[in-house]
């Protein structure tokens, strides 16, 4: 707790109880405005999320009584024969599938906002214009890009290679297991950048115009303004950027449901495809299913701190 | 095949918004007969529904819990809020099967309700981050003001703290909105019925195994995306404030 000023101890009650001492000036006032917030949290976060690791200590079908099983379904998933290599192979699809697209959201949204940053005839068009990918329902992004890659001659890329560059084979743009990944890759960057582009734009328009004009009296070049200015000026901005996008990444399911299912051959079966794969469709194994989501999530805790530590000690440095 | 392709179509045909509103109509694109129909006035409906509720939810819980988290002093204020922006991390998939069995519990499941509190869970971080962030960035000065001159702590809130706030709490409703419109997982697990489908439920199901019905999927995508890109842009300005406020500020 910081020290109340001059002014807020003036305005606060004369009074002052042991019970105020302990738990703060407000806490009567705060906990009362907090306890929806609390409710929700409480009662459909925190319960359902430690009801999960139990499911997941269970062998549970849908509408199958549960019948506990210890950790072994978090050994079978690890080690076992059935379902430990698909295990292992969704962390790999993961692993790429999230940093790839982030890596791309984060060159393309900086080259978009520094873009949008400078001076031009129509930039308030523009600027709306690029924020349509992010509003749009991701639901309908995905459908719209499972026509663009449509296996027959009625998909958009198929047409253009056969109607502009006279090609006579189709490519299987998410059927094959080659390229099924990287095209939904390319799809779930399409939608993400603009969300890269929107708070960096507004973190560059934070920065104070005279760092510049100091910087450019140094003798600093345009490249040199960039890298000693603008991004360590937007290091707070990126830090959240980069949390909130890898956390709705790796955890979002729509795009891949729609275009692949986690198919070919599960090469596009991201952990939580699987999840809800084995968890819900198919097996319908739900102890299964929460093993793997429960599993994941220490895993998220690690990435998101090595990251935040990273960008920070890398700050430091600068 | 022609050459050159032609992109600009030959005739324009409005079958296939008719096709989706009114599926008895998809007449001669009725590839795979015996499919649930889907009803797409009533999704409109309840995408209308769920997305008002959760906006006008998050916006209230959010101004009250951002004032506490911005204004009052209390212990583990902090701490608090860290956990609760933490509760973004849970991967939604986590709690759905739990969350399934607590509605089905509760004779939830298949309601709007359902979809409303679910979407709480996902929503409310970000109301809460918008409000806290916004309301750090009025100056206390006005507020200390206004009880000086003998406002109560809720009436300086209401009088003096919200009106000024007016951004920040359109940014959360706007944002959240926008999520609750968009949201498919939740959705598609919780319902089962026409009653309380939404709209992309319903768009989903107009793929019927391998088959696409690409014309009335799009054209019930147009409609889905009107709302949206029409609050985009008239309020893409506050959205953009209010997310910043959080991060641009620290």
């Amino acid at each position: 707790m910081q020290a109340a000023s001059p002014d807020q101890r003036a305005l606060a009650r004369p009074r002052s109880s042991p019970l105020r001492r302990a738990l703060g000036r407000d806490w009567q006032i705060a906990w009362l405005f907090l306890t929806p917030l609390l409710i929700v949290l409480v009662g459909l976060i925190a319960y359902p999320f430690v009801s999960a690791i139990v499911l997941s200590t269970q062998r549970k079908m849908v509408g199958s009584p549960a019948e506990w099983v210890g950790l072994s379904n978090y050994r079978e998933l690890l080690f076992g024969a059935q379902y430990g290599p698909i295990f292992k192979h969704s962390v790999v699809v993961s692993l790429i599938y999230t940093f790839v697209s982030i890596a791309a959201k984060l060159v393309l949204g900086f080259l978009m906002a520094l873009l949008l940053n400078e001076q031009f005839r129509g930039r308030a068009f523009m600027r709306g214009l690029l924020f349509l990918p992010w509003a749009m329902p991701s639901l309908i992004v995905a459908l719209t890009w499972r026509w663009i890659y449509e296996g027959t001659p009625s998909g958009l890329l198929n047409l253009i290679r056969i109607d502009v560059f006279g090609a006579k084979t189709l490519v299987q743009w998410l059927a094959n297991p080659d390229y099924a990944l990287w095209s939904t890759i390319v799809g779930v960057t399409w939608q993400g950048t603009p969300f890269w582009t929107m708070m960096l734009l507004a973190g560059m328009q934070a920065i104070p115009g005279q760092l510049y004009e100091a910087a450019a009296i140094d003798g600093a070049n345009a490249w040199q303004r960039f890298w000693f200015v603008t991004v360590p000026n937007l290091r707070s901005v990126l830090i959240v950027t980069t949390l909130l996008s890898t956390i709705w990444t790796a955890n979002s399911i729509n795009f891949i449901y729609i275009l692949t299912r986690g198919g070919p051959a599960g090469a596009t079966m991201t952990f939580p495809m699987l999840a809800f794969d084995v968890g819900i469709t198919g097996a319908g194994q739900m102890g299964m299913g929460a093993a793997i989501s429960v599993l994941f999530f220490p895993l998220f805790i690690v990435a998101i701190y090595f990251l935040t530590r990273h960008m920070l000690s890398s700050e430091a440095r600068a | 095949m022609s050459i050159p392709p032609h992109w600009i179509p030959d005739y324009i045909t409005f079958d296939n918004y008719l096709a989706f509103i009114n599926p008895s109509m998809l007449g001669s694109q009725r590839l795979v007969g015996g499919g649930a129909a889907i009803d797409a006035p009533r999704a409109l409906l309840n995408s209308t529904i769920v997305a008002f509720s959760v906006a006008i939810v998050n916006m209230t819980i959010g101004s009250f819990a951002g004032y506490a988290f911005a204004r009052l002093e209390f212990r583990g204020s902090r701490a608090l809020l860290m956990i609760y922006l933490a509760t973004r991390m849970v991967p939604a998939l986590a709690i759905m099967v739990s969350l399934y069995l607590i509605f089905q519990w509760a004779g939830l499941l298949d309601t709007l309700l359902a979809l409303v509190l679910s979407y709480l869970t996902f929503t409310l971080p970000y109301s809460v981050w918008i409000m806290a962030s916004y309301l750090r960035t009025i100056p206390r000065e006005l507020e200390e003001a206004a009880l000086i001159d003998g406002c109560t702590r809720l009436g300086a809130m209401r009088r003096v703290l919200l009106p000024l706030a007016a951004p920040g709490m359109v940014a959360a409703a706007i944002f959240t909105f926008t999520l609750a419109w968009n949201e498919f997982l939740y959705a598609l697990i919780f319902c089962s019925s026409n009653s309380c489908k939404t709209l992309p439920v319903g768009l989903a199901g107009l793929i019927r195994g391998d088959i696409y019905l690409f014309g009335p999927m799009m054209a019930g995508s147009v409609i889905a995306a009107i709302p949206v890109m029409a609050l985009y842009m008239l309020a893409q300005r506050f959205v953009v404030a209010g997310l910043a406020a959080g991060a641009v500020k620290g």
